[in-house]
């Protein structure tokens, strides 16, 4: 057995090494198709799969709260709680921790960026200590302020301080308070969750420096907002960790009715993937799967029909080979060690292809979240997987041909005689080509629609001046600003910027335009005698005087915030087109009340112009706009319009806010060119992974639908010969030839349609507003399909009429 | 009908192998009224009617006919590449009508040994590797392998040929090649199809006394040809005729 194996397999290199032009295709085309399951797995297996780097991580435990209720339980818990838990639990030593944004201040700027803060033992729960430096511990002390101490990232400590070791003991100053370096965590440590890599870690302890903004968190308990987690002590179980849990839960429901009554605590076992993201990536890792698994059955298909087209080659081989005693399973043996063979060299390429998309990725997709890991190493899972998945392509794109190959035909070949129909190889061929067209033109109508999104959307006005405008985002709660401080800080912001020379206007609100996040409220619209009509989900900004004329957003009717719509004044709202027009005509809605809540109603003053609010992709929406000074806020998005070219007014502007608080994060301070490119990043992205794929599914059904003509039309020379011996032009026989398969590339068109009418649909919200059945990209997406399908059709069928009728005729 | 020689059919085979011959039948072939039938769509051609034929061990018989008369079809349902429509088939005490396409497979590669009008050696082999092919589905040592493609090498005067591939030579050695491939598995019945169709008469006739000296040593030869120089060679004729054996009779000595 192995040693007929070998023989297959020293038969196949040889084989390749005598074809390399045919291999080379075979390799290139399933490489390609190989290529993204492997890129995507490396994916996954660097960000989920990975273990999290973490001592014994069997004995660890997410801890989870249940509401009695509700719908499924979740990872957060208040401070209050995690101490009760802390100090009570006997079975398992609990941690917490918390995303943070934190501002860093240097000598030369501030920039936000993704910190987390953590429980002191959070390192010793977790059994990890630093590459360089130290970690703080539980046996530090706890009392609050007392640790003013950071470790660092390995990313963040190479892309800051190139790596230096002296980082250790020096200070970075954090939301505006001075922190001392005391350690940097090694590369592959995320903390307690895969995937996303903290800049930094920063204990509880000091809580107050990090959130000023919820002076009372240390105090609430029905506030929850930190992720527990803990490790089983030796000795105990998970069993009785959750038995020791639920005790505790009742005890607390006893002591604290009022927040705990409803809820219990319980344990699951530790992944490192939080329950609340898990359904969203099991999600999209099953999208991904079935996009990935389309491009490698189109690349089987396409390697199977070139396999088919070699098999007119290799005939009369397999005929001898059976004639002196090969049985069927012999021979489909050794063309399936063939076919295996090919596509482990493919696999090989395609893990080169991995490397070099993960280099694509960074240059194409610059906008990755901060902090995400995306891991490139080959480690031995990916070259695990890549093996499987070769082997299975292998044996997916060289079953086919071989069972066709090894039919027991043994006589018409063995005298080299054209064996005549193949009806059945033609039934599974003409299968291959449509089925190979249907996914192809599913794929790319599916680019089709995010491009046209893209475009829709980079053309689209949003409904305010994309020009000349200014944006800077700050969150003044992590600085520790009060409301009433942050109102002296927007009034101090608007009269310094406004005065500087070249700006022309600046206001401020609660969001930008273009946000990206949806914010939301209920209103309903009160009627003459102050009855209510039916409630509408409406999206809300609040927003300082000023604002519309800065941003660009016209005014139908009415009149802007003032400055006496303060917060002891009537409340007023402005409202767009579109919430407008529940009224009757626009100008109609002025003077009307809207009830926000039980004896809260404001009057709209004003109306203005529909504009885009949080995507490009939005469809029309109800808007109302609060006035800032009525609804404070202390999360703030300046808007500062300049008479010029407002990216050369970006550092007046920084030196203005340094002015006002040199803590400020100033990454955030940008031209509206570049936050509207952000914000078309999403649709950008999609566009170009989507035409990547569809481009490779036309590539690939090309190479399929030649190899399975060029094959046709090798069975058929002496068909051609005699039509071309009788008196047929090439032009006729050409034209018969390419009815013939475009008919069948036609089928495979209308049947990707259709599925493209229904799987588009799931899309639709990732096209910018363009439409999942758009008319264009629904025709043209086939019309082109067909026209490169001729070509490929075309060249092989005039290379047959080409060919002497009397050396066909002769050969025969 | 043609006595028992109790001669091997083996050429070269070993003296313990002689021994085990001499208590398997004397009948190597053995039809009985064997049809072939040929049906596309509605139409059906008889390609074999009722044929009877019996062939002994250590014969040399020529199936002679004219085109299209069924000695091809004769001969592929003896090679068991093809089935009889009806009647039985019996190969070396074995019957092989309705054999499954494995059990046929096996049968091929145990028991027959085929030499065809275009030689049908595969151009990514050396002749070495040709000859070696029907081994390569026996489970034999490498050792064994080589030492037996040696030996047959040697009797065809190939073996100086063995490290070139089949375009390197003559149509004659070409055939010479395949006539060892034939003999490499030690086959109760040699079966050639117009061996020397595809040869000039020079390399034709050394073909021919290869196939008498194989006989001579104790093979057992089924042969087809339309060819009357070569008819001669066989020790026994078998005329053929739309299907139809009409005639069997010895062949006058060359």
């Amino acid at each position: 057995m192995w040693n007929s194996l070998w023989q297959d397999l020293r038969y196949a290199v040889r084989l390749v090494s005598k074809n390399p032009g045919f291999s080379a295709v075979i390799i290139v085309c399933l490489a390609l198709g190989i290529g993204p399951s492997t890129t995507t797995f490396s994916l996954i297996n660097a960000s989920l799969l990975h273990p999290v780097d973490v001592e014994s991580p069997e004995t660890l435990v997410t801890i989870l709260a249940n509401r009695a209720g509700g719908d499924r339980p979740h990872e957060s818990i208040s401070y209050p709680n995690y101490v009760d838990l802390r100090d009570r639990a006997t079975t398992l030593d609990v941690a917490v921790a918390t995303g943070a944004r934190l501002s860093i201040r240097s000598e030369t700027t501030s920039e936000l960026t993704g910190g987390a803060m953590v429980s002191p033992n959070f390192f010793d729960v977790l059994g990890r200590q630093s590459l360089v430096g130290e970690v703080f511990h539980a046996s530090d002390s706890d009392a609050p302020g007392s640790q003013p101490v950071v470790v660092l990232g390995y990313a963040y400590w190479q892309e800051k301080f190139g790596g230096a070791a002296d980082v250790i003991g020096s200070t970075m100053r954090i939301n505006g308070h001075d922190f001392q370096v005391i350690g940097v965590m090694p590369q592959t440590f995320t903390g307690q969750m895969a995937v996303v890599q903290p800049h930094l870690w920063v204990p509880t302890t000091m809580l107050d420096e990090i959130r000023p903004d919820i002076p009372s968190q240390r105090e609430q308990r029905g506030h929850s907002w930190m992720e527990p987690f803990g490790r089983i002590r030796p000795g105990s179980n998970l069993e009785q960790v959750k038995k020791e849990l639920a005790d505790i839960s009742r005890q607390l429901a006893a002591e604290f009715p009022a927040s705990n009554e409803f809820t219990s605590f319980t344990a699951a076992p530790f992944t490192g993937i939080p329950v609340s993201i898990a359904e969203g990536v099991r999600q999209l890792v099953a999208l991904a799967a079935v996009v990935v698994v389309m491009v490698l059955l189109l690349s089987c298909s396409s390697t199977a029909a070139l396999q088919l087209a070699r098999a007119t080659v290799r005939r009369r081989e397999i005929a001898i080979r059976m004639a002196v005693g090969a049985s069927r399973w012999r021979i489909v043996r050794q063309l399936l060690v063939e076919s295996v063979f090919l596509a482990v060299l493919a696999g090989a390429l395609a893990l080169l292809l991995t490397l070099l998309a993960f280099e694509l990725f960074h240059l194409l997709l610059p906008e990755l979240p901060t902090g995400l890991v995306l891991g490139s190493s080959l480690d031995y899972r990916v070259f695990a997987f890549a093996l499987l998945v070769s082997v299975a392509a292998g044996i997916l794109f060289g079953l086919a041909p071989a069972w066709q190959m090894s039919r027991p035909d043994l006589i018409a070949p063995l005298k080299n005689q054209d064996p005549g129909g193949d009806y059945g190889s033609a039934r599974v061929r003409n299968t291959l080509v449509a089925a190979q067209f249907a996914l192809a033109v599913v794929l790319l109508i599916s680019a089709g629609l995010f491009v046209k999104g893209l475009r829709r959307a980079q053309s689209l006005d949003p409904g305010f001046e994309t020009e000349h405008m200014a944006i800077f985002d700050t969150e003044l709660s992590i600085y520790g600003y009060s409301m009433q401080r942050t109102s002296q800080f927007v009034q101090e912001f608007v009269e310094r910027v406004g005065a500087l020379e070249g700006v022309q206007s600046v206001s401020a609100s609660r969001f930008p335009p273009l946000s990206g996040s949806r914010s939301m409220t209920r209103i309903t619209p009160l009627g003459e005698d102050l009855t209510s009509g039916a409630s509408i989900d409406v999206g809300l900004n609040t927003v300082a005087p000023g604002y519309f004329s800065t941003v660009g957003i016209p005014f139908i009717a009415g009149r802007d915030f003032e400055p006496q719509d303060k917060q002891t004044a009537a409340r007023v709202v402005i409202v767009n087109e579109t919430l407008a027009r529940h009224f009757g005509e626009p100008q109609s809605a002025l003077g009307k009340l809207l009830a926000q809540g039980p004896g809260e109603s404001a009057e709209i003053v004003g109306v203005v112009k529909d504009s885009k609010y949080w995507t490009f992709g939005e469809q029309d929406v109800a808007f109302v706009y609060m006035p800032l000074a009525q609804w404070p806020s202390r999360e703030l998005a300046f808007c500062v319009r300049t008479q010029g070219d407002s990216a050369a007014m970006l550092t007046p502007i920084a030196s203005q806010i340094r002015s006002l608080n040199g803590d400020l994060a100033l990454s955030t301070l940008r031209t509206i060119q570049e936050h509207t490119r952000q914000s078309l990043s999403a649709a950008r992205t999609s566009a170009i992974l989507f035409l990547v794929l569809g481009g490779l599914a036309l590539l690939l059904a090309v190479v399929g639908v030649y190899g399975i003509v060029a094959y046709s039309v090798t069975r058929r020379q002496l068909e051609i010969g005699v039509r071309m011996a009788l008196g047929a032009q090439p032009r006729d026989l050409i034209g018969l030839l390419v009815r013939r398969g475009l008919r069948l590339v036609a089928i495979g068109a209308a049947v990707g349609v259709c599925a493209a009418l229904g799987l588009t649909q799931f899309l639709a919200p990732l096209l910018s507003g363009a439409s999942p059945t758009d008319a264009q990209v629904f025709i043209l997406v086939p019309l082109i399909l067909l026209a490169v399908a001729w070509l490929a059709i075309y060249l092989p069928a005039r290379k047959a009429t080409r060919v002497d009728p009397m050396v066909v005729l002769r050969y025969e | 009908m043609n006595e028992v020689t109790g001669r091997s059919s083996l050429p070269g085979s070993a003296p313990d192998a002689q021994s085990t011959l001499a208590s398997r039948p004397a009948q190597v072939i053995h039809l009985a009224k064997v049809s072939k039938v040929f049906a596309v769509e509605d139409v059906e051609t008889r390609a074999l009617s009722d044929v009877d034929l019996t062939i002994d061990r250590s014969e040399f018989v020529a199936a002679a006919g004219p085109s299209g008369c069924g000695k091809t079809t004769l001969l592929s349902i003896l090679g068991l590449l093809d089935s009889p429509t009806s009647g039985t088939y019996t190969l070396d005490g074995e019957r092989v009508t309705g054999l499954g396409h494995p059990e046929r497979a096996k049968l091929r590669n145990r028991k027959i040994g085929f030499i065809f009008q275009n030689y049908n050696l595969i151009g990514d082999l050396t002749v070495e590797q040709n000859v070696e092919l029907p081994l390569s589905y026996q489970s034999l040592s490498k050792v064994e392998r080589r030492s037996r493609v040696q030996e047959v090498l040697e009797r065809v005067e190939m073996s100086h040929r063995m490290r070139h591939y089949p375009s390197q030579l003559s149509g004659g050695q070409q055939q010479r090649a395949a006539v060892a491939r034939a003999l490499v598995i030690q086959p109760q019945i040699l079966l050639a199809d117009e061996p020397t169709g595809n040869l000039d008469s020079k390399n034709a006739d050394s073909i021919m006394q290869l196939l008498c000296t194989l006989h001579e040593a104790g093979a057992t030869i089924c042969m087809v040809t339309h060819d009357p120089r070569y008819v001669g060679y066989a020790r026994r004729i078998v005329e053929l005729w739309d299907g139809r054996v009409v005639e069997d009779r010895p062949a006058k000595a060359p």
